[in-house]
């Protein structure tokens, strides 16, 4: 059986954006019926694929979910595209943040500040 | 000594006979008492044929009622009866939820909370943040949406409504209201363990009144591993920290979750 990180490595950059989505989705359900244990388990998946991605140069694969139908898809996809794409990351942070859609229009609009203020430098 | 024996037969067969009325009897009360659970009515009216759910109950239809344009009523399979919300059922417009985030609704009320808190807090409640209370309930009970969520109408219009201050969601927290808890600014269990005082944890200062779903979605971001928090968790970062620091996160996530002004 391989390794989490062979895994990933030997994936294509398309599967590593499809599984990504499936992760946000995922959390999605779990913010939702407030699994919160559950959704920071797949925080650690989340940061291997943008890891990977990064290490590719390939971060840009995940911009497209910036138009996702599902929020927390388009704020998880948001964060990780601040650093390649920051005008149309900051653009969906911006409409989430006035969504009314909680928890993540309240994260978009942390996330706001934090670029504001100089506290959160994405890298 | 025959005719004794004889007798006894016959008491014996009335018994039986007896009984198994009393069986008969007994399973038609439990079949009526189910369908009564199950909202049954020989009357209710049903989706006509060469429908695609042709025959199936419908709560609304037939007499005076139309049915709303896309809305029925469904059994898929050996599920329980569902009423299925559309876009544009609630509101028109493009800036909706598309058809895979909205709800489909028991028509009976399902018997764990849990379920039922579920199935609420995904109806589409955006759209109708800032409108006069009661406005979504309306809309519910105008495209016949199930009876149960009539409970949870104080929840739902708590959650539409918009941001007040610091002294109305205070005085808010006097008295208990449908919909809405009394909410700890400093998160009350990790400030108890911390060796805050009982007094200051739960003192007038630190309660207001929150809609319940905001109330609980608030409490899932303290345990939420966000990257805007180097990926911990708020209350991971705010242990060990002093009062004053624990309020003025606790004043941002309510402004944040557009509880305060």
């Amino acid at each position: 059986m391989r390794s989490k990180a062979s895994r990933i490595e030997s994936d294509s950059t398309d599967a590593l954006v499809e599984e990504f989505e499936k992760i946000c989705l995922n959390q999605y359900e779990c913010l939702l019926d407030g699994k919160i244990a559950r959704h920071n388990r797949l925080v650690d998946k989340i940061i291997d694929i943008r890891e990977e991605l990064k290490a590719r140069g390939e971060r840009q694969a995940l911009l497209p979910l910036l138009n996702h139908r599902n929020r927390q898809v388009r704020y998880q996809a948001a964060m990780a595209t601040l650093l390649v794409a920051p005008a149309s990351a900051r653009e969906a942070l911006e409409k989430l943040s006035h969504s009314h859609e909680f928890p993540q229009a309240a994260n978009a609009s942390i996330a706001l500040d934090k670029l504001a203020d100089g506290s959160f430098v994405p890298s | 000594m025959e005719a004794q024996i004889r007798n006894y037969e016959i008491s014996l067969g009335r018994l039986s006979y007896h009984a198994a009325s009393l069986h008969v009897l007994l399973a038609g009360r439990r079949i009526q008492r189910l369908l009564r659970k199950a909202n049954f009515r020989p009357d209710e009216p049903r989706v006509p044929a060469r429908n695609p759910d042709g025959g199936q109950w419908t709560i609304i239809g037939g007499g005076s009622y139309r049915l709303p344009s896309g809305a029925r009523v469904m059994r898929i399979g050996d599920r329980p009866h569902l009423f299925r919300l559309r876009p544009g059922m609630l509101t028109e417009g493009d800036d909706l939820p598309s058809f895979e985030d909205y709800p489909d609704i028991p028509i009976v009320r399902p018997h764990h909370a849990t379920d039922r808190h579920s199935i609420v807090r995904r109806i589409p409640m955006a759209p109708f943040v800032g409108k006069p209370a009661g406005t979504l309930p309306r809309k519910l009970e105008e495209i016949g949406a199930p009876a149960w969520l009539r409970e949870y109408y104080p929840h739902i219009d708590a959650n539409t409504q918009g941001p007040k201050s610091l002294s109305e969601l205070r005085a808010g927290a006097q008295s208990s209201r449908p919909g809405y808890d009394i909410h700890h600014i400093v998160e009350k269990s990790s400030a108890l363990e911390d060796g805050f005082p009982k007094s200051l944890v739960s003192g007038p200062d630190n309660l207001v009144s929150v809609p319940r779903f905001k109330h609980w979605k608030i409490t899932g971001w303290y345990q939420t591993r966000d990257e805007n928090f180097r990926w911990a968790s708020p209350r991971e970062l705010l242990r060990h920290n002093s009062w004053d620091e624990r309020y003025e996160v606790g004043l941002y996530a309510l402004r944040k979750f557009e509880v305060l002004k």
